[in-house]
């Protein structure tokens, strides 16, 4: 353990010389929650959405003025829309496809023509490609606004034809003044176990991640004594090859975990993100992730002869580690099939467990989590320790 | 001088090829990547939203509501009762239910009928559904309230049922008026959208993305050369300085090519990412891209002194334009400084660029100004690299 934990000390010692090195690592994660922040800040809070739309009405009867009307008069709408009003549809497309223009609503010249004559007629709604998420909203609120017209329209025809002359009161359209409030749609907006803001959630993502890079960064180290001989000198020590691969890794790990703690406090001082109530929970989490990171030096170690060949294939690894694991797609979106190739990514399992504590639970219900991650940092190390080479 | 320049990029892949690691990490790691994205993106595009639907009314009124939801395209019902809906929304397995509380058929009647919408409030689906739903209540509400003044004026005319189904009919097949939401891009129109899925783009971000992260493992190989004393070796030799640089360049620049052709080949090949609507525009922003990257790389790997802090640097780095770009998240939803942001950097451009060119298919021609300003940002950033590299 002597020896051990004195390799450790050493590249430690070889680290902190290199004051670019260690501030850059330390305040790397730093820096990136920081953009994050900036990024994300504002969004979920209230309307982040300012989508510019048009509409263009060609319409030459009153159909069409009314939907201008209802779609201009709303604030709901206005809070997320600006929309304006346009009189040529061309040009109004080629916005759309352009991306100028997020969304539009373009009336047919013939709207009321065939409403009155009773055929159906269909409302364009172009949508930029590019900006899908504004796109769909602006079309759930046009849908909602034709809707309500078809309802008045049918029942007004209904009630024409059943009870002709029937001396109902017509509004200004020649449509019979009617309700349609029999049934109310009410929106109960449920307690979440524990909503997780998107910054958080990406804080959780991000640490998952970026602790793996500190398995790379150890990975060169290796490969770097390895070049330099100084490994093979090593070996000549008394050392053990066990030895050494395990003071190389808790160097790794002992950095890693350095690097976690700044990550933690950095972004529950200076950026709301809350980690949870069991600070010892999400700090085990945390190391258990660091454990994995040393794991993986080693493996990554054997895997690549050279530094390039490494840096080559760790941030390959490192990206599908973090895609299986949910740090850059939501899990729910990955195909079901990949689900079981989960449990083979730290990144995953680390996740999980910080959303977990995030949703309020404690280190028992992440205690199969932490399990996990230090059970594939072992097998990397075991790996690592298997197959690298020491000259 | 130009044979000079390719011997020593051959130089770099014979290298390469003579690493099985590490070509493994070029071809194998890029095809599993795509296909991962592959996977989620195709799946994601085609996946219905799942609407909790709870008929506690068990009337026939509240059995339309649930017809007319199921034969939205974008939605697929599943019922359930009102406490696992509640368990499953709060436990954030799914957005929405759609809940008709006992005596909803007979409110219909009397003009006081709730429809219950229980829903995540931070969810984008839950919105989609709720304008749906919306439209549904109004389409009821309207034959309920005909058939109501029908039958007042009218009480032989038939009960207030036969009435509502009458009314109602007149809703199929086609209503009076319809909104078609068509995401348009030049010369071709998809489908009828309604729900915004916003995964498509990622395909897009996430190659972005990761490019970055193979110029500067690549890139990185300077510094070890510097260490290994090779490039002052190579100096020796009868090459100029600038010969070196850029057949390492060259070499950087081939390895990125091969590891974007991977991704960008399988995924349209084999996952519908519609990269290939316009080959030489995805081409002009990529190969720009790349050059861009590459720079940038090179840039960084002279201004650091040592290995370590160039890997300190490198995931920061490319994590960091990667997220101010938009490869992470749709630029629409940050805010307008951050909009701004994103143009003055290359992952934001190449972003750009491919928008415009795949997904609003304008051309080769959109591609022109990104692969132009990708350029620039190459140049600038490949000059200061050149200029402060130390080849010992």
């Amino acid at each position: 353990m002597g020896r051990l934990w004195r390799i450790a000390v050493k590249d430690l010692r070889i680290t902190v010389r290199d004051r670019g090195a260690l501030l850059v690592m330390l305040a790397m994660p730093l820096a990136l929650i920081f953009i994050l922040g900036s990024a994300l800040g504002n969004v979920g809070e209230g309307d982040s959405l300012d989508a510019e739309v048009a509409i263009v009405n060609d319409d030459a009867g009153e159909i069409g003025d009314r939907f201008v009307e209802g779609l201009t008069s709303a604030e709901e709408i206005d809070a997320v829309f600006n929309v304006h009003i346009r009189e040529d549809s061309d040009a109004v497309r080629t916005e759309v496809e352009r991306g100028d223009l997020t969304a539009a609503l373009v009336i047919p010249a013939d709207l009321t023509e065939k409403v009155e004559s009773g055929e159906p007629v269909a409302l364009e709604v172009p949508q930029d490609p590019g900006s899908e998420i504004s796109a769909g909203v602006w079309t759930g609120v046009v849908r909602a606004g034709v809707a309500h017209a078809c309802a008045q329209i049918i029942t007004g025809r209904a009630i024409a034809e059943a009870l002709p002359g029937g001396g109902l009161p017509m509004s200004g359209a020649g449509m019979p003044e009617l309700g349609f409030d029999s049934v109310d749609v009410r929106e109960i907006d449920i307690e979440m176990e524990k909503q997780i803001p998107m910054l958080s959630y990406y804080a959780a993502a991000m640490s998952g991640m970026f602790l793996l890079f500190g398995g790379m960064f150890g990975a060169f180290s290796f490969a770097r004594e390895r070049r330099e001989q100084t490994l093979a000198r090593m070996m000549a020590t008394p050392a053990s090859a066990k030895e050494i691969v395990g003071g190389k890794a808790l160097g790794v790990a002992v950095i890693g975990a350095l690097q976690f703690l700044v990550l933690l406090a950095g972004t529950s001082l200076l950026f709301p993100v809350d980690w949870g109530v069991g600070t010892l929970a999400v700090v085990l989490v945390g190391f258990a992730e660091v454990v994995a990171a040393a794991g993986f030096a080693m493996a990554l170690a054997a895997l690549g002869k050279t530094e390039r060949a490494i840096g080559g294939i760790a941030p390959a690894l490192i990206m599908l580690f973090s895609a299986l694991g949910g740090a850059m797609i939501p899990i729910e979106q990955l195909p079901s099939w990949l689900h079981p190739l989960q449990v083979v990514s730290p990144v995953y399992w680390t996740i999980d467990s910080f959303l977990e504590l995030m949703r309020g639970g404690g280190l028992v219900d992440v205690l199969p989590g932490i399990g996990a991650v230090l059970l594939i940092g072992m097998v990397l190390l075991g790996f690592g320790a298997w197959r690298v080479r020491y000259e | 001088m130009i044979r000079k320049i390719l011997s020593l990029a051959w130089l770099n892949a014979i290298q390469l090829l003579r690493n099985p690691a590490e070509l493994a990490g070029l071809i194998l790691l890029p095809l599993a990547l795509t296909l991962l994205f592959g996977a989620s993106f195709s799946a994601g595009q085609v996946n219905a939203i799942e609407v909790l639907f709870v008929d506690e009314d068990g009337g026939r009124y509240a059995a339309q509501v649930g017809e007319l939801i199921d034969a939205e395209e974008a939605f697929e019902l599943r019922e359930v009762n009102r406490t696992e809906a509640e368990a499953a929304i709060s436990a954030g397995d799914a957005s929405v239910a759609v809940l008709l509380p006992e005596g909803f058929s007979e409110g219909l009647e009397s003009a006081d009928a709730t429809i219950e919408l229980v829903r995540n409030p931070e969810s984008q689906n839950a919105f989609a559904v709720f304008s749906v739903v919306q439209g549904i209540a109004v389409r009821l509400s309207g034959s309920a309230e005909a058939a109501r003044v029908i039958t007042n004026v009218l009480p032989s005319g038939g009960g207030f049922a036969d009435v509502y189904d009458a009314v109602d009919a007149k809703w199929e097949p086609e209503p009076p008026i319809s909104a078609e939401g068509r995401v348009v891009s030049a010369s071709e129109v998809r489908g009828d959208s309604v729900i915004a899925s916003g995964a498509t783009q990622s395909s897009i971000g996430f190659t972005v993305w990761f490019i970055l992260f193979m110029t500067f493992g690549s890139a990185g190989g300077i510094l070890e050369e510097r260490e290994q004393g090779t490039l002052r070796r190579l100096m020796v030799a009868p090459v100029s300085r600038t010969t070196i640089l850029v057949g390492k360049v060259l070499g950087t620049v081939f390895a990125a090519t091969v590891q974007a052709l991977i991704l960008v080949l399988v995924g349209a090949l084999f996952f519908d990412v519609p990269w290939g609507r316009d080959p030489l525009g995805v081409a002009l922003v990529l190969g720009a891209y790349i050059l861009a990257g590459t720079g940038l790389a090179v840039m960084v790997s002279a201004l650091v002194r040592t290995r370590d802090q160039m890997s300190g640097l490198s995931p920061l780095v490319s994590t960091g334009l990667a997220m101010i770009g938009g490869c992470m998240w749709p630029l629409e939803i940050v805010s307008s400084f951050m909009q701004t942001l994103a143009k003055f950097t290359p992952t934001g451009w190449a972003v750009m660029g491919l928008t415009d060119v795949v997904f609003r298919n304008q051309g080769a021609g959109a591609a022109v100004i990104p692969a132009l300003v990708l350029v620039g940002f190459a140049s600038v950033m490949l000059g200061i690299g050149v200029k402060m590299l130390k080849f010992e």
